[in-house]
């Protein structure tokens, strides 16, 4: 053998080019969240509701078990399991957690620490980029929201032992956490990219939920108008959910607004996002 | 394809600030330094190349590709390494560096086997497991300059490459990129404040002043030989020495640090000079002909540049 | 040599961490380069010196009087610190004028003052801009500017061309140079050593918060017994002249260069190697293009005695 040549030495690879330039990004992402301190306890928060609805839809079942009667039998149809399952509070609230805790530092933490040249230096292009850090939150927010729901169903179908069901619940179990997490995962992205600071976004972001709330709450209040739940985060989520699954709207306003509403946060904040990461790519 | 990058009449403006004004360029392959005073255009130039800005006029072509066209695929054979303090945090350096090697493009675990070598080889092997959030400043001079290699790129734009570095650290950067220069096809592009880092590693510079180029030339052009001046330094009693020098004309001028030059006479040679410090009982230690300094050299070009 | 500064004993340490230990140093006027690698303790040094650090144990005194809590001293002294500190609010020539009015000068000389100043760093032109808006070499220019303002008869400057364009460069070296000259004192520390070299022959190197070395570089060479000196000698017969060398034992090895133009010799005992140099060439007759010795400087200085 002869000897291996000192210094420099090129690489005798190829670059490949490809359609999923954005996939590292997301994968490294969603190493580094599942890697966070404090993301067992938040994750196992989020599942949470999941199997309480699984225990109740198994009681369902066996009608001689009292316990959990209550919640079975609220849940009369498939359409309310569904529906209350996904606008239940308490996964609505440890989303808002899960978008803050995977989502917050996305953008923030490059802007902070400069990172730009190193990404842009590469062969990304800034759809890349933004894609790579969207899909990260999206795919957080959806393992707690469409998985858990397409698991619900197919636990259900495999408990009652029947493989019917409506396509239009279907559609609705599909759709519903859909636009849902794309609205929240588009909002997030784009307040992290407003600043560089992380603990600033992290609290804008739990403000939004929670100001939003009390903010609509107040305005019914004073006002006597329903209409005001679309400023609140968990109403507009809540009536979405009414109007997806055909039942009865929470609130009295039309609930094809509250499909609306997140499309058009959505959009706003895709645009905010588009417009900002121009301006971090060309300052890099 | 001869040059390795081309510009034809290239401009680009910050709102109402022009930058770069109808710049050409043509550099063929090698080391360059990218010389000039701030404002001159030098950091806009750099972006332009990597695609970072796009010419609000003009044409250019980077290795035969087109630039702003082909970017991505430029971006593929060009290593970054930026000035500023950049970093992605709560990553060790060969997951970073392989991270950013995967993103151009390179597979997995060939982006991994890589980072351990371009860490090896700028010298953090002992700190690659390291969070580099830890890393001091030289450190993160190194990493910068491993990641800019990780894809093994044909032209390298290094921009500060020494800055915020002590004395051992930057000698060590400059061996390392007097290395990389040696390699064949291997072409860099090094944007410095300092000239002695660029006189240590490049052979040609390009000078840019007021969104400009001003001079795009080899170093030893740049630095005009003094004809007939020669540079000395003497241990012993000089008095005689210059004494009998200056008895066959020749004129003696004395700079700082006990450096001398002397101008000799068209009928005096060197050989000349050392008859008579033998003759004189004095030693010469130090004897060179006389060449203009690239400082010097810089400030006439920026000079005359600015019309002076 | 009447000192100017005087250390007796000096260390400072941040709980563990250390600082400096038991240095004890006089410094005269003109100027002192100040070197070391990172965290050897030269900033510490140098906050102690201007009066920003209490020392531990020991004393720093200028001019015989101690520095800490001695504002009158702070008179005669001009700091530059490292770091970042202005408001940036404010205009450059706001800040200045504070500083000045802050001198004790009154309205109309702080005026002046401040104006001479930015004039002397370039900055007079920008002087009405935010200071938020000025690049990172304007703002080290400007700290420049605000240790000059009062003309002190010590200036200590921490790492003053940082960031700094290659013209401003050339002209605060230049300035420095004056400075000296004209008879004040100038603690300049910096890791860029080729700078240091052209503006004085005097260090002090700072390593593992001690003094490594101090005095005329050159001086400091010739002590290094471990490394002899080289000799480097460019000439059309390298092989002759080693021929007639290789018998003196003075001469501890040679070599030829790559290109066989040169001839490389070390020795102990330049003294009996240049005389035999000299009239070795001025009776063999061989043409001599230049004489130099490669590692009689500050860079071979600092690695010999820090280095690896």
């Amino acid at each position: 053998m002869d000897i291996r040549e000192k210094g420099y030495r090129h690489w005798e690879g190829e670059l490949k080019s490809s359609h999923l330039n954005w996939l590292p990004i997301a994968l490294n992402g969603v190493k580094t969240v599942f890697k966070k301190k404090y993301a067992k306890l938040i994750f196992s928060l989020s599942a949470s509701t999941f199997f309480i609805f699984l225990a109740a839809v198994y009681v369902s079942t066996k009608p001689e078990l009292k316990i959990l009667s209550e919640l079975v039998r609220l849940l009369k149809s498939d359409a309310e399991l569904f529906k209350t399952f996904y606008a239940n509070g308490f996964l609505i609230f440890m989303l808002v957690i899960l978008s803050i805790f995977s989502g917050a530092d996305l953008i923030s933490a490059d802007l902070k620490f400069k990172a730009f040249p190193l990404y842009f230096a590469r062969p990304l292009s800034r759809g890349d980029y933004l894609t790579g850090k969207f899909a990260i939150v999206l795919f957080y927010l959806l393992s707690f929201t469409l998985m858990p729901g397409i698991l619900l169903l197919l636990f259900k179908m495999l408990f009652t032992g029947s493989l019917t069901v409506s396509p239009l619940l279907l559609l609705a179990i599909l759709v519903f956490p859909v636009i849902e997490c794309v609205c929240l995962a588009s909002l997030t992205l784009a307040l992290s990219i407003l600043s560089p600071n992380t603990k600033f976004i992290q609290i804008a972001i739990f403000l939004v939920y929670m100001f939003s709330n009390n903010l609509a709450q107040i305005l019914k209040a004073i006002f006597k108008s329903d209409y005001f739940f679309l400023v609140s985060l968990s109403g507009n989520i809540r009536q979405l959910g009414c109007f997806l699954f055909g039942v009865q709207p929470a609130y009295a306003f039309p609930a094809w607004l509250s499909l609306l509403l997140p499309l058009v946060i959505s959009g706003l904040s895709f645009w905010l996002l588009v417009w900002r990461i121009r301006k971090a790519e060309a300052g890099a | 394809m001869n040059e390795m990058i081309k510009l034809e009449n290239i401009s680009f403006s910050y709102g109402a600030v022009e930058a770069i004004r109808n710049v050409s360029l043509a550099l063929p392959a090698g080391i360059f330094g990218l010389l000039g005073p701030n404002g001159a255009g030098k950091t806009t130039l750099m972006k332009l190349l990597l695609g970072f800005l796009v010419p609000a006029a003009g044409r250019g072509e980077i290795m035969g590709q087109a630039l702003a066209v082909k970017q991505k695929s430029l971006r593929r054979s060009i290593g970054y390494m930026p000035e500023s303090d950049c970093l992605i945090p709560g990553m060790d350096a060969v997951s970073l560096t392989a991270y950013l090697g995967e993103l151009s493009g390179m597979p997995r675990q060939e982006a991994m086997k890589r980072a351990h070598d371009v860490l090896y080889y700028v010298g953090l092997e002992e700190s690659r497991y390291r969070l580099v959030d830890t890393y001091s400043t030289g450190m993160k001079q190194r990493l910068k300059l491993a990641q800019a290699l990780v894809h093994d790129p044909r032209l390298l734009l290094l921009d500060e490459p020494t800055s915020g570095m002590d004395p051992v650290g930057r000698k060590e950067m400059l061996e390392l990129i007097r290395d990389i220069a040696k390699k064949e096809s291997m072409n860099i592009i090094i944007s410095s404040h300092l000239l002695p880092d660029i006189e240590s590693t490049c052979g040609q510079v390009v000078i840019m002043n007021k969104g400009q180029v001003v001079a795009e030339e080899s170093i030893a052009g740049l630095k005009k030989d003094n004809f007939n001046v020669y540079e000395i330094k003497v241990v012993g009693d000089p008095a005689p020495f210059f004494a009998e020098l200056r008895s066959r004309h020749c004129r003696i001028e004395e700079k700082d640090q006990a450096l001398f030059h002397i101008l000799l006479p068209g009928d005096v040679t060197p050989a000349t000079l050392f008859r008579v410090a033998h003759k004189t009982g004095v030693q010469i230690r130090h004897f060179r002909q006389s060449r203009t300094s690239l400082e010097d050299a810089f400030m006439d070009v920026i000079r005359e540049a600015d019309g002076h | 040599m009447t000192a100017v500064l005087k250390a007796e004993k000096l260390s400072k340490w941040y709980g563990n961490i250390l600082g400096i230990s038991d240095i004890n140093l006089e410094i005269a006027s003109g100027i002192t380069g100040l070197l070391g690698p990172n965290g050897a303790g030269k900033s510490t040094f140098l906050k102690i010196a201007a009066g920003q650090l209490k020392p531990k144990l020991g004393s720093l005194t200028l001019f015989g009087q101690p520095v800490f809590g001695n504002p009158d001293i702070f008179r005669r002294i001009g700091f530059c610190p490292e770091h970042d500190s202005a408001y940036s609010e404010m205009s450059g020539w706001q800040f200045i004028l504070l500083l000045a009015r802050l001198h004790g000068f009154d309205r109309r000389e702080a005026g002046e003052r401040s104006e001479k100043a930015l004039l002397t760093v370039g900055l007079l032109e920008s002087k009405d801009r935010q200071i938020k808006g000025y690049s990172f070499g304007m703002r080290q220019r400007l700290r420049l500017a605000s240790s000059i303002l009062h003309e002190p008869e010590i200036l200590m400057l921490d790492e003053p061309l940082r960031g700094v364009d290659p013209l401003w460069r050339i002209k605060i070296m230049q300035l420095i140079k004056d400075y000296g000259k004209q008879g004040r004192t100038v603690i300049v520390s910096s890791h860029i050593l080729p700078e240091i070299e052209a503006m004085t022959s005097e260090i002090v190197l700072i390593h593992q918060g001690k003094i490594f070395a101090k005095g005329d570089i050159h001086r400091i060479r010739g002590l290094i017994d471990s490394h002899p000196h080289q000799v480097s000698i460019r000439c059309q017969e390298p092989r002759r002249l080693a021929q007639e060398l290789i018998d003196c034992d003075f001469v501890l090895s040679m070599d030829f260069g790559l290109d066989g133009r040169s001839l490389t010799v070390k020795t102990n005992q330049r003294d009996l190697f240049f005389t035999a140099l000299i009239r070795l060439i001025a009776e063999s007759g061989v043409e001599i293009e230049e004489i130099t010795s490669p590692d009689d400087n500050l860079q071979a200085v600092f690695d010999y005695l820090i280095g690896k």
